[in-house]
């Protein structure tokens, strides 16, 4: 029996009560319980006459004058006799008062701490103390398949982009790794034995949470297992074993296509080939998905004869399975090598906890193969990167195709029902705003989810556009006529956008045979900065008069054209003025 | 613009070979394929040469039963990836 002031400890507890010195950081306390109660406890201990300390199981128990506390080394289960059901004041208490035993016998009997307690265990105190294994080892060597088995197929990869994007955690080492996840003000705790068991998050969630899963693969990029090298088997994966599999049978199939010949293939095969396309979208990978689809279609074009077919197409999208299959096969450690073989699928949409945007403008679209809508584009500060949002229609539909006419798009540009319903691309194409709990894809596109939170900051004028005078992308030119290099893997670029700073408007032509307004935009002495061209139609109407009239009415004052980069051309979607963007599709 | 006119007679020709099967070429699309390769020479296309005489042997091997046809597929998505980037940057 020890009795250090009003601690009274039985034999054999310290090697224990070593394992909580860790956890008396108030930081560590706070994240466990909350502020309030952590005073509370430190006020408490001070009016507490007696404690007694005693060894139950792996863990101590801890008398305290009302209330008696079963202490853990993984401390987010030590258990109270209190009928509080989550951490109480008096666990706070349990682990202060320990920590404060094992601490005080330290100091006064040092070097002699492997002869308390029984004296058959001199040489296994050493061995108790924590820090004499590898700290963080079950972090370090954590098995990923596991981790993501638990964490669910979405939250795992949705984080592991999220990391990939750079949104890692901050990791300090101390007595216990402190992981702060910045964008949610949360704190997870690492203790060094046993770190995944008994990690704490302050959302107060025992298993797996999400907090603890973006610190845990910040860890591991830290380390440098994200990275990507085909040498590291240690390197995650972003292929599971199923998909694999998918892919094996997939390559099967086209192998099998090529050996008999399209010419043998028949409904089967039709059918064959777009179950392999949905079971690619349901394994996330977009691009095989699309080209199955694709194949489908020409199969069944081939067999009903139709003028669609062409042998040259099909033959290509074959081979394309093919290639881009075996590569993934033979480099499913590479991760980097895999990202830029795979794309996702466009409704594959990943949740960013904060985002800076500035708009850049707005312009309506129809496409030949029937749809219509409105695009806004934004600057993403975090990401240096263009974005868009869509509000689109298919015009294929008896009830919709009136609707593609130019009052119905400016009625849908002036509409509030984005984003909680609260803003109108009009609002959003023209301010500078912080986006919560957005949802965005691989292709840099914005999902409408009600979840996401806008705050608007104020509108877009020329100094916000002079803020962005350092992303050099936004500005050079010189690369719209240089979009003829080819590569087979290229993933479809997300658009290209570039702010072309002008006085006035030059060489404002009609070409009525091609149906195009080509115009260019001038500096000082009618110097021309590069060249713009707008094709005519129900939806650019409007646009094509209103560059008609800013090209016979010269006002020379400074102002930016924001344009989409096209192979040899800009083609303008709004003009930047000192007073804020002028949408003139719309206005 | 004669290569250019090369590239896009291989391409048929490998579309060809796509559209009758791996199973069924015939003994003149091997010919028409050593055409081409004797026209790569022509312009010192050795990566071409090379691919090429891979697929023909793999063809060769897989109707002799020596070969898998895994081997001829890889051959021949392997030179229209060829093909198709030489082309687009011509």
């Amino acid at each position: 029996m020890d009795r250090k002031n009003h601690i009274i400890a039985a034999d054999g507890c310290l090697p224990l009560a070593k394992q909580f010195v860790p956890f008396t950081d108030e930081a560590f306390l706070v994240t466990l319980a909350n502020k309030g109660l952590y005073k509370r406890a430190l006020k408490d201990l001070e009016t507490t006459v007696q404690i007694e300390i005693s060894v139950s199981g792996e863990g101590l128990e801890v008398k305290l004058e009302d209330a008696s506390v079963h202490l853990l080394p993984d401390i987010a289960h030590s258990h109270c006799s209190c009928p509080s059901k989550t951490v109480c004041k008096h666990v706070l208490m349990a682990i202060l008062s320990v920590a404060e035993y094992a601490a005080s016998t330290e100091e006064e009997t040092p070097g002699e701490s492997s002869l308390e307690g029984n004296e058959t265990t001199p040489n296994t105190i050493p061995e108790a103390a924590p820090t004499s294994l590898e700290p963080w080892k079950s972090l370090k060597e954590v098995d990923i398949a596991i981790l993501r088995k638990q964490a669910g197929k979405k939250l795992f990869e949705d984080t592991l982009r999220l990391i990939q994007d750079g949104w890692t955690a901050e990791l300090k080492e101390g007595e216990m790794l402190e992981a702060t996840i910045n964008t949610e003000n949360i704190t997870v705790y690492f203790p060094q034995e046993d770190s995944l068991n008994r990690a704490i998050c302050k959302c107060g969630n025992n298993g797996l949470c999400r907090h603890k899963l973006i610190a845990i693969l910040s860890y591991l990029s830290k380390q440098g297992k994200i990275s990507g090298s085909a040498d590291d088997s240690s390197v995650i994966s972003l292929i599971p074993e199923e998909t694999m599999q998918l892919l094996e049978t997939a390559d099967t199939f086209v192998v099998s296509l090529l050996e008999r010949g399209l010419i043998h293939c028949g409904e089967n095969e039709v059918e064959a080939a777009i179950r392999f396309s949905i079971r690619m979208e349901t394994c996330g990978i977009g691009n095989l998905a699309r080209l199955f689809r694709s194949l489908s279609s020409d199969l069944e074009n081939m067999s009903a004869k139709h003028i669609g077919f062409n042998q040259l197409t099909t033959f290509a999208t074959l081979s394309r399975l093919h290639n881009t299959i075996r590569l993934v096969r033979e480099n499913t450690q590479d991760t980097e090598y895999i990202n830029r073989l795979i794309e996702g699928t466009r409704s594959d949409y990943y949740t960013t906890p904060v985002g800076h945007f500035t708009a850049l403008g707005a312009y309506p679209w129809q496409t030949r193969s029937g749809y219509f809508g409105i695009t806004a584009y934004f600057f993403y500060h975090e990401k240096q990167s263009v974005c868009t949002y869509t509000v689109s229609l298919a015009n294929y539909y008896e009830q919709t195709q009136a609707l593609m006419t130019p009052e119905n798009m400016r009625l849908q540009y002036s509409k509030n029902s984005h984003w909680e319903g609260s803003f109108s691309l009009q609002t959003l194409s023209r301010s500078t705003f912080v986006l919560r709990n957005f949802k965005m894809n691989r292709q840099n596109r914005f999902s409408s989810s009600g979840q996401t939170f806008c705050e608007i900051t104020e509108g877009v004028t020329s100094s916000s556009i002079r803020e962005l005078s350092d992303i050099n992308s936004l500005f050079d030119l010189s690369d719209i006529a240089d979009d003829t290099h080819y590569e087979y893997f290229r993933k479809k670029q997300p658009e290209q956008l570039v702010i072309v700073p002008f006085l006035r408007l030059g060489w404002v032509a009609f070409n009525r045979t091609e149906q195009k307004l080509t115009f260019t935009m001038e500096r000082e002495n009618e110097e021309p900065v590069a060249e713009g061209m707008i094709e005519f139609n129900q939806l650019n109407e409007q646009a094509v008069r209103r560059l008609e009239t800013i090209g016979k009415i010269p006002d020379n004052k400074p102002r930016f054209m924001i344009c989409r980069k096209s192979t040899g051309t800009l083609i303008p979607v709004a003009i930047l003025a000192e007073e804020g963007i002028y949408n003139f599709f719309f206005n | 613009m004669v290569l250019d006119s090369l590239f896009k007679e291989l391409e048929l020709l490998l579309s060809d070979i796509a559209f009758t099967g791996i199973r069924n070429v015939q003994p003149v699309t091997l010919q028409k394929l050593d055409g081409l390769k004797q026209w790569m020479k022509e312009f010192g296309m050795s990566e071409a040469i090379r691919r090429i005489e891979a697929l023909s042997t793999s063809i060769r091997d897989y109707q002799a039963g020596e070969g898998t046809i895994a081997s001829v597929v890889s051959n021949l998505c392997a030179l229209d990836c060829y093909q198709k980037t030489v082309s687009g940057n011509l």
